[in-house]
């Protein structure tokens, strides 16, 4: 199996079962389990999630099939929609943190997206700003919180 | 900005499955493919890791049998 793909290394686990000595898992981040019993497939997932192991269960039954995955607790996604961020020109921002877009342009965003500027004047605070979350407050609107001292 | 899931381990989802819904015409169809492969694992233990033989009308009503008792217990 070793000569399909010379990229990826295969080896042989020494002992006779995955699930006489979980430990042997603890030196992969990864597992990915295929033809093998409910009760194996539950010892190890067990293991794999109190020891912050990745694990991908996959079968296949002739024309169906199934993939469980488990990246444990707190998994980061770090761009959950691959989208490119919108951006939108501000025509102003008002004293209670009230953001007006350009004329007739809708700023195209909802609650608890998250925005930054650049190039603003007169609140150069926010330039550069760690994102702020907004709330929407119309199709030409949006709230970013308080200002205090921008 | 980062979004932040937690998985559960097998045992939990397999009582509480959160089901991927693939072909909106069949929505009911991840539910019954999770009964039904935890009918055939239960099979496999009772039958030395066999699978059920294909046509096979006993081997058929077992597997029934274990899908009943995998949709209750899910209940």
């Amino acid at each position: 199996m070793a000569e399909l793909n010379s990229y990826t290394p295969v080896s042989v686990l020494p002992s006779q079962s995955l699930t006489e000595d979980l430990s042997q898992l603890s030196k992969y981040q990864v597992i990915v389990l295929t033809g093998m019993s409910l009760s194996d497939q539950l010892a190890i997932s067990e293991y794999c999630h109190k020891n912050g192991i990745y694990l991908v269960i996959a079968d296949t039954f002739g024309l169906f099939g199934y993939i469980f995955t488990d990246f444990g607790k707190g998994f980061a996604i770090a761009d959950p929609t691959g989208e490119n961020p919108v951006s939108g020109i501000v025509a102003g921002i008002d004293e209670e943190g009230l953001v007006s877009a350009l004329d007739e342009t809708r700023h195209g965003l909802e609650d608890g997206d998250y925005v930054t500027f650049t190039e603003v004047q007169g609140m150069e605070g926010l330039n550069e700003c760690e994102p702020r979350k907004i709330t929407t407050k119309g199709p030409y609107t949006f709230s970013i919180g308080d200002v205090p001292g921008l | 900005m980062p979004k932040v899931i937690n998985f559960q381990p097998l045992e939990d989802q397999l009582k509480k499955p959160e089901l991927l819904t693939s072909d909106f015409a069949k929505f009911d169809r991840p539910a019954q493919l999770h009964v039904g492969i935890q009918a055939l694992h239960e099979f496999t233990n009772c039958h030395n890791g066999q699978l059920p033989r294909t046509h096979n009308e006993e081997d058929a009503a077992e597997v029934f049998k274990y899908a009943q008792a995998a949709a209750e217990h899910g209940k």
